[in-house]
């Protein structure tokens, strides 16, 4: 019998006093040792469904997700409230770090794991001799081959769990089509799970969409934006050189707002402290890419901007719903000018390797007694860098036998069988992105409520929102007034500033 | 202060190596070469104090000296700094020698440990002034989380005190540099009040190159170690300071070489042992004798041998291996002549 409430530990271990809609529910069924499948919305609180579990139970929870920097904030942010007992094996360890981790593997009650890390023979033997209470999938939608984010890696998911006794499987994802909905719960064989599934409109987000005639009116726009509303935002921009760019100019432009940019091509050290000064307040606005957000949880962000708009409505709804995460009115905009259009298409293209790559390579396995150690790296320059390139090609090896158990087998099948079958994959999985990015189009050029043509996809039914609606309904910027919110300025010297953040007042020696 | 150090580089290398040499120096990459270069250039205090460069970057500022006309190409791809290029770097030389310190060298092993350990020490020590054990830690490595928590526990004096005597370090170190070196330094910590500045942010608002804001950051760092190494009286910051790793900053691969060697192998043993080429293991041997770490060499040099390649060195400007080999007998090999440039700079011959 646990001497507490579950409420007891929500309010030792996080700070919060009641559950959000849908933590309860899924925390007493899984404690039940029931299979469950949720869909929360961004921002509602999803880890702490299995957090707390790893608290009181006595046993380990095992977590596997895609997202490096969501893992290692959330190992971050568990420890500075105190539970010690969490770690995460990813491919960004140092090998000293992985192995002092894997030989203490049973110290710890919550362990984070990248889909890469499952694969490695050591790390599933060092599993398979723990007590493993729960194991959660979270960005479940992975594992589907018609979600937006298909991962190869995650189909191994199964086989770990049959190899691991088979404990009760937490599911979790916060956008998820009633048909990817259902192929999860096939991939994993959990028809029997609980399905938890809350609606994914935050009634607190008014939408708006601007079409600009000049690709050079954006920046105006922006400049306008960040200049009228002095509350946290966020400007997300299809690529690195871009966000970067409009940062500098927002920076000339509006001295009297704190302005960065965030995106992966910053060392790791530069986008903790972004990331950091924005959760102090000491940054107003954040020109990111897609790289920001993850795991970020400030609650006063209240207008999102979209620079570009993204190639798929699921990461417009997360990077969405990443403002007002208390309930607090804010507003997103996107701005949209009719080349965007292609630039998504552009983009779209790049997330698949190109046929012709993949045909070099299958004739270098036809040709030669060529090992996959000897062309992975030369496969990833290749395609220019793109590590999901190779990750797509070695699962299709897999999946056609070609490659077993690190070893390639020519025998299975040859060489123009081979090719077409990879070449049919790539064009069903380019079809199938043109059409999400057709999705996204329609809703920013669609004439009838926003909100409820964002949602349909998802959910039948629309919450009422709390303030305005959207452009097409009710929304007057006029009527939008939010409190300022400013970050701190210091333009001190160093000397006086060394002795402030020292606490030295002005008692100097 | 990037510019200087890569005109610099170039002047000294004079023509001899190409200009990837430079950019291996600065980050510590291709380690055996690498160092026997820094070595024979007397370019030691660069070595590796810019780890974090990439290849990308380095190509553009090349590029750019180019177009500055602050250097040009030879035909043999070699690099040299033009009369303008000269001018320049005298000028710098007079701006900035006063207050750099870098020894890449020396501090090969301790100066990322070092600073890393500092920043989150300060970060530790303002937030637990403010009563406040729950922060996330600017610092991600794990070690020196738990080196700065077990420095925290050992002090026996409160936050107040400590805080105190931080201050007086920092300020002592601190006022040695121009102003804006300080007020980097200063800006890029961060504390319980606010997170510190990045070295993008800290490039902007000082104007600065981005490369300049990092090394200015390193070489104060050095700065410090100098003074802790020297026995200063530092009354927290030598608390942080790391012990130097048994090897310094011999390669890991030199580093298991030796240890073969010193089990008593020879060259052929080790070879086969480690499935390596010959040439490796002997470029092993040279980086071990600018350590000093082996106890005689007279297995691979005899004494007279010595003598005469010392003698040749002594005379010839050049440092082209081809060009000493041909001034000397055919028995002598090129590993020969690199082991004596080397012994030459370290311990000297020992039989």
């Amino acid at each position: 019998m646990r001497k507490y409430t579950l409420e007891n530990y929500l309010q030792l271990y996080f700070g919060y006093a009641s559950f959000r809609p849908g933590q309860r529910e899924i925390i007493e069924n899984v404690l039940a040792n029931q299979n469950v499948f949720a869909v929360l919305p961004t921002g509602s609180g999803k880890s702490i469904c299995y957090q707390l579990p790893a608290i009181i139970n006595t046993g380990t929870v095992i977590i596997i997700s895609p997202l490096l920097s969501l893992m290692t904030d959330q190992v971050k942010q568990l420890k500075s409230t105190g539970f010690k007992q969490v770690t995460a094996l990813n491919s960004m360890l140092k090998w000293t770090e992985k192995e002092d981790i894997l030989n203490n593997l049973e110290n710890y009650r919550l362990i984070y794991l990248s889909p890469e890390m499952i694969q490695n023979e050591r790390v599933l033997q060092k599993l398979s001799l723990l007590q493993i209470d729960l194991f959660v999938i979270d960005e479940a939608h992975c594992i589907s081959q018609w979600g937006h984010e298909f991962r190869p890696d995650y189909l191994r998911i199964k086989q770990v769990f049959d190899h691991l006794n088979k404990p009760t499987i937490l599911a979790l994802t916060a956008t998820a089509t009633p048909d990817v909905q259902q192929d999860i719960l096939n991939t994993l064989e959990i028809e029997d799970a609980k399905r938890i599934i809350y609606p994914m409109d935050k009634p607190n987000i008014s939408f708006v969409v601007e079409k600009v005639e000049q690709l050079k009116d954006k920046e105006n726009r922006v400049t306008n934006l960040v200049q009228e509303y002095k509350v946290p935002t966020l400007i997300y921009f299809s690529s690195r050189d871009e966000a970067t760019k409009v940062a500098t100019i927002l920076q000339t432009k509006v001295p009297n707002r704190n302005i960065a940019y965030y995106h992966a091509g910053l060392d790791n050290q530069d986008r903790l402290l972004i990331q950091q000064q924005f959760m102090n307040n000491q940054l107003d606005v954040i020109c990111c890419t897609n790289a920001f957000g993850m795991g970020i949880n400030k609650k006063d962000i209240q207008l999102i901007v979209h620079y570009h708009i993204p190639t798929q409505i699921e990461s417009f709804i997360q990077e969405v719903g990443r403002a007002g995460r208390e309930g607090q009115q804010c507003v997103s905009v996107a701005l949209y000018h009719e080349n965007d259009s292609f630039l998504a298409l552009r983009l779209l293209e790049t997330e698949l390797p190109d046929i012709s790559l993949v045909d070099y390579f299958l004739k270098r396995i036809y040709q030669s007694d060529i090992s996959l150690k000897q062309f992975k790296e030369d496969f990833i320059t290749r395609s220019g860098g793109m590590e999901p390139h190779w990750r797509f090609f070695r699962y299709q090896l897999e999946r056609m036998g070609i490659l077993k158990e690190r070893e390639i087998v020519k025998e299975v099948i040859d060489y123009e069988e081979a090719l077409s079958t990879i070449g049919n994959i790539i064009n069903r999985r380019l079809t199938y992105k043109h059409k999400k990015r057709l999705e996204m189009l329609q809703w920013v050029h669609t004439d009838t409520c926003r909100r409820t043509k964002l949602f349909y996809h998802f959910q039948d039914e629309i919450q009422t929102p709390t303030y305005m609606c959207c452009d097409y309904c009710d929304f007057k910027w006029n009527n939008w007034k939010p409190k300022d919110i400013n970050s701190i300025e210091n333009n001190k010297d160093w000397k006086s500033l060394l002795k402030g953040i020292l606490y030295q007042g002005d008692t100097q020696k | 202060m990037f510019k200087y150090l890569i005109l610099d580089c170039i002047k000294q290398l004079n023509g001899e190596r190409t200009i990837y040499n430079v950019y291996h120096l600065l980050t510590a990459k291709k380690s055996a070469q690498t160092v026997q270069d820094s070595n024979i250039f007397g370019l030691k205090s660069y070595f590796g104090i810019y780890k974090t460069l990439t290849r990308e970057k380095f190509d553009r500022f090349i590029f750019q000296l180019e177009k500055e006309q602050l250097v040009e190409f030879s035909n043999n791809q070699a690099m040299y700094l033009t009369k303008r290029g000269s001018k320049l770097l005298d000028s710098l030389h007079r701006k900035l020698s006063p207050f750099l310190y870098f020894d890449g060298v020396r501090f090969y092993d301790t100066s990322d440990t070092f600073s890393t350990r500092l920043i989150l020490f300060i970060q530790t020590l303002t937030q637990m002034h403010q009563k406040n054990s729950t922060f996330i830690p600017i610092i991600e490595d794990v070690y020196v989380q738990k080196f700065v928590k077990k420095v925290w526990k050992e002090r026996k004096e409160n936050s107040l005190v400590l805080l105190e005597f931080i201050y007086h370090d920092l300020f002592n170190v601190l006022q040695t540099f121009p102003s804006v070196y300080s007020a980097i330094f200063v800006e890029h910590l961060t504390t319980a009040e606010k997170v510190g500045l990045s070295k993008k942010q800290l490039s902007d608002k000082y104007n600065l190159p981005i490369h300049d804001v990092y090394l200015s950051l390193i070489n104060i760092f050095h700065y410090i170690s100098h003074k802790i190494e020297e026995g200063e009286n530092l009354k927290v910051l030598t608390n942080l300071y790391p012990d130097h790793i048994g090897n310094g900053m011999l390669s890991d691969s030199a580093t298991k070489t030796l240890h073969l060697l010193n089990k008593g192998l020879g060259i052929d043993e080790i070879v086969t042992i480690r499935n390596l080429k010959e040439n490796t293991v002997k470029d092993h041997i040279v980086e071990i004798a600018y350590m000093d770490k082996m106890p005689s060499w007279d297995q691979y040099i005899s004494k007279q041998q010595y003598l005469l390649i010392k003698q040749v060195l002594d005379i010839t400007s050049t440092k082209r291996l081809k060009d000493i080999k041909s001034q000397l007998a055919e028995s002598v090999t090129y590993f020969q002549i690199k082991l004596v440039m080397a012994l030459e700079q370290s311990e000297g011959y020992k039989s």
